[in-house]
């Protein structure tokens, strides 16, 4: 019987980057362009995915094509994913938003602002946490 | 070839609650704390699941307390249909449902009682009449 999640493959093809995504695994994204991600770091970007492996473009320049595969993200509604706690860190049962180092902080219940997902463990600056990643927009 | 939703084990352990939830099947609960749930009763709380199997702590009487390994089964992944229990009033197939104010976690018609910054915790696919369950599809969102 199969109990964990099964392997989901993205039908939305990411192969440009705007910036090195190397060692930010737990980081929000947001979709620049098509197929181009870019990190997300103000509160009122439309939450994309979260980093799962990091990669650099061909290049090595952070900006361009990436190879195929060498970039993971989770995307998809509802997923449960390892996120990086910013400035002030996060507390289980707490919504979260982003913060300007494309971290997790704690949500404020601006109009506009988008919140990420709920965190569900606790986490100190730094350090990562198990967020669902469920975005919605503060009316 | 597998058609149906196939088992889902959530990455999140839930170890600890806060009350008995013997007999709480269908009603909704928040995370309290990390690996702790609650029944959620005010209709600002963040929407967590909803139980499928209640059951109480090892230790009855003292809480938050922790319970033993599957002792409790609850549904948490969004998106997914679940059968929750409907409080006073009733729900109706095609409603966006909260939380029934002052309640012990049952839902209801969100037009009821939500206010801006309360949560519509998903939407009634049946028909039911208070205290009797009804299918959820488990879709939070704010009240704007």
């Amino acid at each position: 019987m199969a109990l964990g999640i099964l392997p989901y493959k993205t039908p939305n093809p990411i192969n440009l980057l705007t910036a090195n995504l190397s060692d930010y695994e737990g980081h929000g994204l947001r979709l620049s362009a098509q197929n181009e991600v870019s990190l997300a770091t103000t509160k009122t970007q439309i939450p994309y995915g979260v980093v799962v492996v990091g990669a650099s473009s061909l290049d090595g320049t952070g900006v361009g094509p990436v190879a195929a595969s060498a970039l993971e993200i989770v995307d998809s509604l509802g997923s449960v994913v390892q996120a990086t706690a910013g400035t002030g860190g996060v507390v289980a049962g707490a919504l979260v938003s982003i913060g300007g180092a494309s971290h997790f902080v704690a949500a404020t219940a601006t109009p506009g602002n988008w919140n990420w997902g709920l965190a569900l463990t606790d986490a100190a600056a730094g350090e990562q946490f198990l967020l669902r990643f469920y975005p919605t927009q503060v009316p | 070839m597998a058609l149906g939703n196939l088992t889902y084990k959530t990455p999140n352990p839930i170890n600890q609650i806060e009350e008995d939830l013997t007999s709480k099947e269908g009603c909704c609960v928040t995370l309290t704390a990390q690996n702790t749930i609650g029944i959620a009763q005010a209709l600002t709380d963040i929407p967590y699941g909803i139980i499928t199997v209640g059951g109480d702590s090892l230790t009855p009487g003292t809480y938050p307390s922790q319970i033993a390994a599957s002792a409790i089964e609850l549904v948490d992944s969004i998106g997914g249909v679940v059968q929750a229990l409907a409080g006073t009033g009733g729900v109706s197939a095609n409603m966006f449902v909260a939380l029934q104010a002052g309640g012990g976690g049952e839902l209801q018609d969100a037009s009821l009682s939500t206010t801006s910054g309360d949560y519509i915790w998903g939407l009634a696919l049946t028909d039911a009449a208070a205290g009797e369950q009804f299918l959820f599809r488990f879709q939070p969102s704010l009240v704007p």
